[in-house]
């Protein structure tokens, strides 16, 4: 967070997924340290406050929850309505009674999911929210946020106008229009608002990526099971706050019963009985946090029972500290998320920043014959382009005749959807000091037989490459268990020569 | 003059001698094995004819009767053997003498000689030239350790019938005496067919100058001045140059007049160098002498004028210096020059040979840039058979300094993709302040590891454009539905700095007064969630840093009051990693910078931040 607000941060919005203040407290702390950014702290909206059978999630609730915020030192109250549940009446109730009981500014996100929230702002402006969170009307709308446009024309002229020019606002929608065309691939699908939302209570975020699931599982005509399961699997868990990562919970434990075409009682009963996402065990286990309406018994009981646990929290190694103070971000990044910072950096590698490249070429390649400009930096300008694509070779390789800057090249291309033929190489598994590697490409020449004993250090076989010639030999005695080449044969490096045990 | 010459060898050397001969008017013939059949030097011939069996392309260089054969048959009356290869063997020389055909070299008794380096060492005390200290040679691992009992170290342990580095090893410590001999005599035999070895004495930082010689059959031998070949790894050269720097005139002098003695007292005919070790109290010793053309003869032909591969072809015709136009009191140096030998090696890989397909491949040029080439180009093939070098880059200038900084410049033209080459490395040696003074010593490299840790060529044309091939093979996305260009939609724009807005308030008023203002305003505040939350939930968060960045100065324009832009934190950071191929942290730069006059906001977990799994506590 110091980073962040380093680079530029101003405002960052603290939530937790089960609205437990102890997890969001050292958050606002780290935020006031900092001194110029603004914390505003969340409280997660869910459930039906002004319902009479809502018994856990009541403005009660939801006052206990602010007055905790309030005491950790937040700037502002925020309300998070994730999936959109929050009506006019209720907003305006809540809005109220937060604004009368603090002194804080209060602001409110919500996600249009049924189609109806400009109300519910409009419901929440009446009663002195202080801020509101819209965006751009082509971006707008279903699981996203309300359209700003809509909302800018409402209170112009009124008492509350936003002060934001309506001209302004629209001139700006054609580009995220046609923005939002380049990355129709992932498009969520939702052709339209759903009142679906108030059986289910799925986030905004996770209802695109559910349908998506469920194209996958081959129930995209039947997403209403997929629904109607995250609803039954909700409840089983608790009736809990869903925001990510609780949301993923839920949504791992609904796709998995569905998967089995479980029955939810059944499950409920007897849940040692079924294979359960290792999410659910995890949030069961206490890794996210006490839910806000208790543990789910015997459920969780029987769930975890025999199942293996695992620790949740290691301490942060001295080499790690370090790197964090002179390197915070590469090292932010590799602690927070190892496995795709390796992917980043391995692309990055590979293929330089990608950053440079437009978003059609990124996510479609070029389209034969069609020369595209790249800025690579200021004054420095690539032109390339594709001009033939040739037939896959019996390794799944295409040539692809490009140019750059207007000179032919090949490049050497893996079709995925061929498959190749060629036995590949066996490859030494560097974790296991027995299998002796290749150190580099040449020609091997074993001088060891299987069955001979070796000792730590002894010379198994000679590479040459070119005009150098090379001793290999193993780190590790025994006996030569078997030889993965020929006595003399070119290898690539890494290649498995040898094994000893 | 010859009708047409034979060269028992490729790459480059075999294009130098086809280009002499050519200025000559003599015809030219080619030999190569299967596996060089696309190697460039072939068709920089007259006439090319496959030697040798698929499979074993180095074994049909060393083919004697397979050449001679091969010159036979294509009536070639002369072989030149270039460097190498069969070029000291005095076999071949024999060979050709038997079969009628001019080996254009020296004669093969003087190949013997040169060839044995004990002999040689011998010859040289018997002119009078200084020698080091040595065993006798023997291939007997004991025998040899016996001799080495009083001998000081570091030593070298040398095989009789060694060359370009190979079976040779420097021994530091007594106690690895015994490991060395047994590795050189294997990689000796494997190479030369004889473990023989010897072991000698070791002159510490010595730089390495050789002299260059000429001699003619009526026993006149001139010389064209020294080399200094001190910048080495292993014990090969990398960058050579004439003439050597800082010499002491006098001691120049005394080392061309030994060399000349030298040739004449073994009645040296045609080219060939004498190799001496200067020691750091100027004290030299012979070490060897190449009887052939060498890798490094460019560097002379620059600084002298003379074109010694061309003097070799009339020598071995029969001219004498006189007719070839070689008087010592007329042969001079003229500036500098110096040599790199661009290789595939990877420096920063222990100077692993790559191999694979070369995609580009192009050359520099321009005053002062000579290039003797010939066996690659874009598209070709390196494989592990032969020798790494690509290409010798020489230039020429008044002094060393312009000469380095030509080589620099040529360096730096140089793009060759789809290998790695040495170039990154030649650069940082070539600039070196030690190199550009002249206080190279065959230590040079040694004793500067930095020199390996050169920044790699950033390459990013052949990456992006292996990444867009792929894409374009694989269209992980599927085909483009929509050929609008969202730039086109922006609105004209006065590109003026953006006007005060609500970040200048929070940074007035700081966070807490920020805050009682807004509870204080009766305008409700508005967030933009355009560039975070709405295309969470619509687009998967995949909504690229550049298309954010393209429309957020015009957005700062047009809405400075704006509460805050809602731009980071979510799926946004793990998405632009895993997805996007972007650091999460360069989007917030990048962001920061375009729009200086709203807030921006993030969302975050007060348990994990941006992750979803419980992390260390600080």
């Amino acid at each position: 967070m110091a980073e962040a607000a380093r680079s530029g941060l101003d405002i960052f919005r603290i939530f937790d997924a089960l609205n437990n203040v102890d997890q969001i407290r050292p958050a606002i702390e780290a935020v006031l340290e900092t001194d110029v950014a603004v914390a505003e702290a969340a409280l997660c909206y869910t459930g039906n406050m002004t319902s009479p059978g809502e018994t856990l999630y009541t403005l009660d609730y939801y006052l206990r929850l602010a007055e905790q915020l309030v005491e950790a030192g937040a700037h502002i109250l925020a309300i998070k309505d994730m999936a959109g549940l929050l009506r006019a009446p209720a907003a305006a109730k809540l809005v109220t009674a937060l604004r009368s009981r603090f002194d804080l500014p209060v602001h409110l996100h919500t996600h249009d999911t049924a189609g109806g929230q400009l109300g519910t702002l409009l419901s929440a402006i009446d009663a002195g929210v202080d801020a509101v969170d819209v965006a751009s009307a082509a971006m707008a709308g279903t699981t996203s946020q309300v359209s700003m446009s809509a909302l800018v024309a409402a209170l112009e002229g009124t008492e509350r106008d936003t002060g934001l020019s309506l001209d302004a606002v629209t001139r700006l929608e054609p580009y995220f229009e046609a923005m939002r065309k380049l990355y129709a691939p992932f498009e969520s699908g939702l052709p339209g608002p759903t009142g679906r939302v108030y059986h289910h209570e799925i986030p905004g975020g996770q209802l695109s990526n559910l349908r998506q699931q469920a194209i996958a599982l081959g129930l995209g005509d039947r997403f209403e099971a997929i629904e109607d399961m995250y609803a039954a699997a909700n409840r089983i868990l608790g009736n809990i706050v869903k925001v990510t990562p609780s949301s993923k919970v839920v949504g791992d434990l609904a796709l998995a019963l569905v998967g089995r075409k479980a029955d939810p009682s059944d499950f409920e009963a007897n849940p040692g009985a079924y294979d359960i996402p290792e999410s659910v065990i995890g949030f069961l286990n206490g890794d996210l946090g006490d839910p806000p309406g208790g543990w789910p018994e015997p459920f969780r009981t029987k769930a975890l029972q025999g199942r293996v646990t695992r620790p949740v929290e290691t301490e942060l190694s001295a080499d790690e500290t370090a790197a964090l103070a002179a390197n915070p971000r590469q090292t932010l990044n590799r602690l927070l998320f190892p496995g795709p910072t390796r992917d980043y950096e391995e692309a990055v590698a590979d293929f330089s920043e990608l950053t440079v490249l437009e978003t059609r070429e990124f996510l479609h390649g070029l389209r034969l014959d069609e020369e595209v400009e790249v800025e690579l930096v200021k004054g420095k300008k690539l032109l390339l382009s594709v001009s033939a694509i040739g037939e896959p070779d019996d390794r799944g390789m295409r040539q692809v005749v490009c140019a750059v800057n207007g000179q032919m090249r090949t490049v050497s291309i893996r079709d995925h959807a061929v498959k190749s033929t060629v036995a590949l190489a066996e490859r030494a598994d560097p974790s296991v000091p027995g299998q002796i590697p290749a150190p580099f490409a040449g020609v091997v020449t074993l001088i060891v037989e299987a069955g001979d004993e070796v000792t730590a250090g002894q010379q198994v076989a000679t590479i040459e490459a070119m005009k150098m010639e090379a001793a290999i030999t193993t780190s590790v005695a025994g006996t030569v268990k078997r030889l993965a080449i020929g006595h003399a044969q070119a290898v690539e490096g890494g290649d498995l020569l040898l094994v000893v045990e | 003059m010859f009708r047409k010459i034979l060269v028992a060898n490729r790459g480059e050397i075999a294009v130098r001698a086809f280009r002499a001969a050519t200025e000559l008017g003599v015809g030219t013939v080619a030999v190569f094995p299967y596996e060089d059949r696309h190697a460039e030097y072939r068709l920089k011939a007259d006439e090319s004819y496959q030697i040798g069996d698929k499979g074993h392309p180095v074994r049909a260089y060393l083919d004697i009767d397979g050449i001679v054969a091969a010159a036979r048959s294509a009536e070639a009356d002369a072989i030149y053997p270039g460097y190498g290869f069969l070029s000291e063997n005095p076999d071949l020389a024999q060979a050709c003498e038997t079969a009628g055909i001019t080996f254009i070299g020296p004669r093969h008794e003087v190949l013997e000689l040169t060839g044995n380096k004990a002999r040689a060492i011998a010859a040289a005390r018997e002119a009078g030239l200084p020698t080091l200290t040595g065993s006798e040679p023997s291939d007997d691992v004991d025998t040899l350790l016996a001799a080495a009992a009083d001998a000081t170290f570091p030593l070298f342990v040398k095989a009789v019938s060694g060359g370009g580095g190979r079976g040779m090893r420097r021994v530091d410590d007594p106690a690895k005496l015994r490991a060395a001999i047994t590795e050189a005599m294997r990689e000796a035999d494997a190479a030369f067919g004889d473990s023989r070895m010897y072991l000698e004495e070791a002159v510490i930082r010595p730089r390495h100058i050789e002299v260059q010689v000429l001699g003619d059959a009526t026993g006149h031998v001139v010389h064209l001045f020294e080399r200094d070949c001190s910048v080495q790894r292993r014990h090969q050269k990398v960058v050579e140059v004439a003439p050597a720097p800082n010499l002491d005139p006098d001691l120049r002098a005394r080392m061309c007049a030994d060399a000349v003695r030298f040739a004449t007292h073994i009645n040296y005919v045609n080219a060939g160098t004498v190799e001496f070790l200067l020691g750091e109290d100027g004290r030299y010793v012979f070490i060897e002498m190449n009887p052939r053309i060498q890798v490094e003869h460019t560097v002379t032909e620059e600084v002298t004028d003379v074109d010694l591969v061309s003097s070799q072809i009339r020598i071995a015709a029969g001219e004498t210096l006189e007719q070839v136009g070689l008087r010592q009191e007329d042969i001079h140096v003229r500036g500098a020059a110096l040599q790199c030998r661009v290789t595939t090696e990877d420096p920063s890989n222990g100077f692993r040979p790559d191999t694979g397909r070369i995609s580009v491949y192009r050359t520099p040029g321009g005053a002062g840039v000579r290039l003797d080439g010939g066996v690659v180009y874009a598209g070709s093939e390196v494989g592990a058979h032969f020798d790494s070098m690509l290409t010798k880059l020489t230039c020429r200038g008044r002094d060393l300094r312009s000469a380095a900084r030509r080589a620099y410049r040529a360096l730096t033209e140089f793009r060759i993709r789809g290998v790695s080459t040495n170039i990154p490395f030649l650069e940082a040696v070539i600039s070196d302040a030690d190199f550009l003074d002249g206080h190279a010593t065959t230590s040079f490299i040694d004793e500067r590891p930095y020199l390996l840790h050169h920044r790699l060529p950033a390459d990013r044309g052949t990456k992006l454009l292996s990444y867009l091939a792929s894409v374009t093979v694989n269209k992980p996305n599927g085909e483009s539905r929509t050929t609008v260009t969202p730039r086109d939609k922006l609105p004209a724009d006065d590109a003026t700095p953006p006007p005060a807005g609500s970040r200048q308030r929070l940074l007035a008023l700081g966070p807490a007064g920020f805050a009682a203002d807004l509870r204080a305003s009766r305008a409700v505040a508005v967030t933009d969630t355009t560039f975070r939350d709405a295309h969470q939930s619509l687009l998967a968060t995949r909504v690229r840093t550049r298309d954010l960045v393209k429309v957020a100065p015009t957005m700062a324009r047009l809405l400075p009051g704006l509460f805050s832009v809602e731009a980071w934190g979510g799926a946004t950071y793990d998405v632009a990693l895993r997805f996007l191929k972007e650091d999460p942290w360069a989007r917030l730069d990048e962001l920061h910078a375009a729009i200086p006059n709203v807030p921006l906001q993030m969302l975050l977990r007060g348990r994990n931040t941006v992750g979803y799994t419980p992390y260390p506590w600080r």
